[in-house]
C-alpha cells in the first residue's frame, strides 16, 4: 500500500477545526464529477433495467402499467429465450476460451527473451483492435461469402468444397471473427502483465536447469494470475454484452442459429418496440455478469483481486 | 547454437501469426482499390488487375463520408476530454488521499467497468428520453465517459502512486497546497498515463456502432461507423464493396496511426495501472 500524505494543518487553534473538516471533503470533492455521471449512467442503468421489466413499457409510446414479474415468467416459458441461453454459451464460452488462449500464446512469443523487431511483431499483432466493429465485420461478411469470397478460395486450393459459411456454419464463422478482433486485447493485458515479471526469477531458474515449459508453468502463469482472472472477467463479460459482429454478420440467424442473449434483447427492445421486454433481459443479463464474476473471483480466490486494489 | 535455431523457429511462428493477423486488414485494402466487376469474381484476384482509386474520391465525395468521420471526431474527442478531465482528480484522490472505505469504492468503480454498457443500452435510452437527450451528441458523450472512467481512473492511480509523495510534500513546504501540487507536479508525471487514457478512449468511441446505431436517428448527426451500415445494401447506390472498404479504410487510419505511432503509452498505461503484474 502506498504511503499517504499526512495531511497537517498548521493553522491557529481556531480555525484549525473548519480546515480540517474541509481539508476531509476534498478527496470527495475531487471524485465527485467522475462519480455522478458513473452512478447516472453506469449504476443508475442497473437499477432502472429492473425497475423498467416490470412494467408494461412500449418503445417512444408514453406511460407504463404495472405487471409485476409477467415479463419473467413469459421470458422463461419461451423455446427463443432457452434457444438464446444455449447459443450464449456456446459463443461465449468458444470465444474467451479461444481469445485467452491466442492472446496467452502471442504474449508468450513476445516475450521470449532477446528476439528482435519487438515494436514490429506487436504493432502487427495489435491491428485487429485498432478497426471497429463494424469494420471487423464488414471485412468478414466479404471474406466469408459463399460466392465471392476468398476463404472459399483457400478452401478450394486445399481440395475441399466451398462452404456456405454463414448459413451451414454460422456460430463457427461469428466465433472466428470474434476471437480474430478480440485476441489483441487479451494479448496487450498479459503481455504487460509478463514484462512486469522480475528477469531474476528466470535467472535462477535457469541455474536450477529449468526447461522452457517449466519456467512458463512455474514462473510466468503464476505471477499472470491476477491479471490473467482480470482480463477473463472482462472478455467474458464483454463477449456477453457485445453483439455487434452477429449483428452485421447473420442478424441471429438462420432459424437462431447465432441469436445471442444481446441479440435477442436488441431486437426486442427496438424492432419489437417492446422496452419493457428489453430491459427484462437486461436486467437477467446483468445477473448473469454478476454470477460470473463471482465464480471467477472464486476460482482466482478473492485475494488475486484484492492485490490489484 | 540450439539457442539460435530456437529464435530462428521463433521468427518464423511469428512470421506466420503476422500474416494470419494482418491478412484480414490487407484484405480490406486490396477489396478498396477493385472495381466492381472484379470484386464479384471467383476465384477472386489476389491484386486488382484493374486499380480503381476512384473508389477513394466516390467515398469521399459522393457517399459523403466526410460529414459521419468529422461527427465521430467530435463524439471521440468530446468524450476523451470529459473523461480525462473528470478521471484526473478522481485518480488523485484514490491515489493519495486516505479516507473511509477507501478499497470499497476502488472495488465498486472496477466492478461497473465489469458491467459493460451494452447490456445497459435499454434503460439507457429510457434515461436519455427522460433527460430529453436521445438523438444528441451529448447524451452520448456522457454514456461513452461512464464507460470510459473506470479503465482511466485505474490507469492515472498507477501513475499518480508512482509519483513520489517526498515530492509532492516538498512543494507544499514551498507553499503550494495540496491542489496546487497536483497541477504542478504530478500532472507533468502522470502525462504517460493521461496520453494512455486519452487514446484508449478515443480508440473505444471512435471504434463504437451499435449504441450511436440506437440512440441517434438524424441522418446528420450520424459518426462514420453508423453512416457505414447504412451504406451496406443502399436501396439507391447498392452494396457497392469497393466504396464500402474504401470508405472502412479510410475511418481506420486515425486508430491505425495512434496505436503505431504511441503503442508504447498503451503497454505502459496498463503496466501502472489496475493491471500491473
Amino acid at each position: 500500500m502506498e504511503r499517504t500524505l499526512a495531511i497537517k494543518t498548521r493553522h491557529a487553534a481556531g480555525t484549525r477545526k473548519r480546515s480540517k473538516k474541509w481539508a476531509k471533503s476534498v478527496p470527495f470533492l475531487l471524485m465527485l464529477p467522475a462519480l455522478a455521471v458513473m452512478g447516472l449512467f453506469a449504476l443508475f442503468p442497473v437499477i432502472n433495467a429492473f425497475r423498467l421489466s416490470l412494467f408494461d413499457k412500449q418503445l417512444l409510446v408514453p406511460g407504463e402499467t404495472f405487471i409485476g414479474l409477467k415479463h419473467y415468467s413469459q421470458l422463461l416459458s419461451s423455446d427463443e429465450f432457452r434457444n438464446a441461453i444455449r447459443v450464449s454459451i456456446l459463443y461465449v464460452g468458444g470465444s474467451v476460451l479461444l481469445q485467452f488462449i491466442v492472446g496467452l500464446a502471442l504474449a508468450t512469443l513476445l516475450s521470449v527473451h532477446g528476439i528482435k523487431g519487438k515494436r514490429f511483431f506487436r504493432t502487427a499483432f495489435i491491428i485487429p483492435y485498432t478497426l471497429s466493429e463494424l469494420v471487423v465485420s464488414l471485412i468478414w461478411l466479404q471474406m466469408l461469402d459463399s460466392e465471392f469470397g476468398i476463404i472459399n478460395y483457400f478452401v478450394t486450393l486445399f481440395g475441399a468444397d466451398p462452404q456456405n459459411w454463414l448459413f451451414d456454419w454460422a456460430l463457427p464463422a461469428v466465433i472466428v471473427a470474434n476471437v480474430w478482433w478480440g485476441s489483441t486485447f487479451s494479448l496487450l493485458m498479459l503481455e504487460a502483465a509478463m514484462q512486469g515479471i522480475p528477469k531474476e526469477l528466470y535467472e535462477a531458474a535457469e541455474v536450477d536447469g529449468a526447461t522452457s515449459i517449466g519456467k512458463f508453468i512455474h514462473i510466468t502463469l503464476p505471477s499472470i494470475r491476477y491479471v490473467s482472472l482480470l482480463n477473463l472477467i472482462m472478455i467474458t463479460l464483454y463477449t456477453i454484452n457485445s453483439f455487434g459482429i452477429i449483428f452485421v454478420l447473420t442478424a441471429g440467424g438462420p432459424v437462431g442459429s447465432t441469436d445471442v442473449i444481446g441479440m435477442y434483447m436488441w431486437r426486442d427492445a427496438f424492432q419489437n418496440m417492446d422496452l419493457g421486454m428489453g430491459s427484462t433481459i437486461s436486467t437477467l443479463i446483468f445477473a448473469v455478469n454478476i454470477i460470473i464474476t463471482l465464480i471467477y473471483i472464486r476460482l482466482f480466490g478473492l485475494n488475486t483481486l484484492k492485490e490489484g486494489a | 547454437m540450439a539457442n539460435r535455431k530456437k529464435l530462428l523457429g521463433i521468427y518464423a511462428v511469428m512470421s506466420v501469426v503476422v500474416v494470419a493477423v494482418a491478412f484480414p486488414v490487407i484484405w480490406m485494402f486490396i477489396m478498396s482499390i477493385k472495381s466492381a466487376d472484379e470484386l464479384y469474381q471467383f476465384p477472386p484476384t489476389i491484386w486488382p488487375e484493374n486499380l480503381e482509386i476512384g473508389n477513394y474520391t466516390k467515398a469521399l465525395i459522393e457517399a459523403g463520408i466526410d460529414k459521419g468521420l468529422f461527427n465521430s471526431l467530435v463524439l471521440a474527442a468530446g468524450t476523451v476530454l470529459v473523461s480525462v478531465a473528470f478521471s484526473i482528480p478522481a485518480a488523485y484522490a484514490l491515489a493519495k488521499y486516505d479516507f473511509k472505505g477507501k478499497t470499497i469504492l476502488l472495488l465498486a468503480i472496477l466492478a461497473t467497468q465489469l458491467i459493460p454498457g451494452m447490456a445497459a443500452i435499454v434503460p439507457l435510452f429510457d434515461i436519455l428520453q427522460r433527460l430529453h437527450l436521445v438523438n444528441t451528441f451529448s447524451g452520448l458523450v456522457l454514456i461513452y465517459t461512464a464507460r470510459t472512467l473506470p479503465l482511466n481512473i485505474w490507469i492515472l492511480k498507477g501513475f499518480f502512486q508512482s509519483v513520489p509523495n517526498d515530492l509532492i510534500e516538498s512543494a507544499m513546504v514551498d507553499g503550494s497546497s495540496k491542489l496546487v501540487s497536483l497541477y504542478r507536479v504530478a500532472l507533468p508525471l502522470a502525462l504517460p498515463g493521461i496520453g494512455a487514457a486519452a487514446m484508449f478512449t478515443f480508440i473505444q468511441t471512435w471504434t463504437d456502432f451499435i449504441l450511436p446505431l440506437t440512440m441517434l436517428f438524424n441522418e446528420e448527426k450520424f459518426p462514420f461507423s453508423v453512416m457505414l451500415y447504412k451504406f451496406v445494401g443502399d436501396p439507391i447506390m447498392g452494396t457497392n464493396y469497393g466504396v464500402l472498404f474504401a470508405a472502412a479504410s479510410i475511418g481506420t487510419i486515425p486508430t491505425l496511426m495512434i496505436f503505431i505511432l504511441l503503442q508504447r503509452f498503451f503497454v505502459q498505461g496498463l503496466t501502472a495501472g489496475g493491471v500491473k503484474g
